[in-house]
């Protein structure tokens, strides 16, 4: 009796992975933004459920998982320095872009990889889980157990710190487009 | 203004540029699933669960050997209270019972232990004034005193062990394993032949009237006198007495030795000499 209240079976278990790595993974990407560590994480925070049998209630798996691998990615990733390669891994579409920026895809790419990677860890995961994964900011606040306020604030942060950062490098570009095009009315 | 729509051209151009993008993972989900499989079989489920059954019994293990050695030391803590030549001390216990030791005695007990038995080893002379509560034992090697609340005097001193009960009754056991039930108002003293005397109906005051410094001797034998000026003043007697005489009279500890000297001997046909470190001399009058 006991035995089966207690013992996960690997279909159930099966079906838990089918139904969250992918949320798990890109969790742990949008922290990170490294490849292997959001993989490794999120295979190590299933075999970690499978190892010590928790009884899993569905209701509560995701957040369980997300308890699980935040510890995890807590006790490892503050240890290890790891490459924070974002569009090495995530392609934009670029045809939900505007003329412009579709012509300075690489170089708005390159702005953003670099605006990421300094944005705070709290404000990245939100704002990309918001716009990566469209999310809302009830369904994120539930996620990561914090109030609809605290995801308010994160976002609005996030953009704070995208309008600093990408400005200087856009209007950059802007002038050096511009420097071409100029350079090429003299020739 | 300028502001405002700076952070909503981000706001909008984030939008478009994130969403609908794709992820293009190194290892994808099926192969991911296939390590997990992999993991799976060489750590088959439960197998945890065992160890983390062996690890409460390890923990358990541990608190409990964590409780014996905090017995054994609570058990074993001794606080010892030694009280030279020369001073009188008040002494407490954990209950709130209080000694009153005279001069070179002292008292030794487990203080952590002492919820659990009220037990004193004890040599010298002291007044014990004992809270209420369960037995409380003075043991000294010449004999044993148990009591449940009272107040009493102990005298153990070398070969000698007398007590008096001042209230509540003790119970005095010889080494002999003679025992005898005080009353108040009496006094038990362990004879050299392993018998109790009782002697009933006496006055206490005179036997703690050193308590208030005050010392009184009734036909007690000159050199016993003299030991207690050695114990009250920290100094040391010499004599050479032939005969054993006995001595009536008190003194007062608050007086200087010489005033002692001077109110002890010459009655008894004695002269005192002072010498240097703390000796003095006492030597029998020609007569």
């Amino acid at each position: 009796m006991k035995e089966n209240l207690s013992t996960l079976e690997k279909e159930t278990f099966k079906l838990l992975f089918d139904k969250y790595f992918d949320d798990l993974r890109r969790y742990l990407f949008y922290r990170s933004g490294n490849d292997d560590l959001a993989t490794d994480l999120a295979q190590d925070t299933f075999l970690r459920i499978w190892e010590k049998q928790i009884d899993v209630d569905p209701k509560t798996a995701k957040g369980l998982l997300f308890k699980i691998a935040n510890d995890l990615f807590i006790s490892r990733y503050r240890k290890e320095k790891t490459a924070f390669n974002f569009f090495n891994t995530f392609e934009p579409n670029s045809n939900n872009l505007t003329p412009e920026d579709e012509i300075n895809y690489q170089q708005l790419k390159d702005a953003y990889e670099t605006a990421l990677k300094t944005m705070p860890e709290k404000q990245r995961t939100v704002f990309l889980m918001n716009r990566i994964d469209e999310q809302t900011y009830k369904e994120i606040a539930q996620q990561l157990d914090l109030s609809v306020k605290a995801i308010e604030k994160r976002m609005s942060q996030a953009l704070d710190h995208l309008k600093k950062n990408l400005k200087t490098q856009i209007t950059h570009l802007v002038l050096f487009i511009m420097g071409l095009g100029f350079n090429r009315h003299k020739i | 203004m300028n502001n405002n729509s700076a952070h909503n051209n981000i706001d909008h151009q984030s939008k478009a540029f994130f969403a609908g993008g794709t992820f293009r993972w190194k290892t994808d989900k099926e192969q991911v699933w296939s390590a997990v499989e992999k993991a799976m079989a060489q750590k088959p489920a439960g197998r945890r669960l065992v160890l983390g059954m062996r690890r409460s019994i390890l923990a358990m293990a541990a608190v409990l050997l964590l409780l014996i050695g905090l017995g054994t030391f609570m058990r074993l803590y001794t606080v010892r209270i030694d009280n030279p030549v020369g001073q009188h001390l008040m002494a407490n216990l954990p209950d709130g019972s209080s000694v009153y030791l005279n001069a070179d005695s002292y008292i030794e007990y487990n203080p952590y232990w002492w919820q659990l038995k009220r037990q004193v080893k004890f040599e010298g002379e002291a007044l014990f004034e004992v809270q209420k509560g369960k037995a409380f034992e003075v043991i000294s090697v010449n004999g044993r005193t148990e009591v449940l609340g009272t107040s009493f005097n102990i005298y153990a001193r070398e070969t000698d062990y007398a007590v008096t009960c001042l209230s509540g009754s003790v119970k005095v056991t010889a080494p002999s394993k003679n025992s005898v039930v005080l009353q108040p108002q009496s006094k038990a003293s362990v004879q050299p032949d392993g018998q109790i005397q009782v002697q009933h109906k006496i006055e206490t005051l005179p036997e703690i009237s050193w308590k208030d410094n005050y010392f009184r001797f009734t036909a007690s034998p000159i050199n016993e006198v003299f030991r207690e000026i050695e114990r009250q003043y920290g100094i040391t007697i010499k004599t050479d007495i032939a005969k054993q005489s006995l001595y009536t009279g008190s003194f007062n500890r608050t007086n200087s030795i010489d005033q002692v000297m001077e109110i002890v001997c010459p009655p008894m046909g004695l002269s005192y000499q002072k010498q240097p470190g703390g000796f003095y001399l006492i030597t029998q009058n020609n007569e």
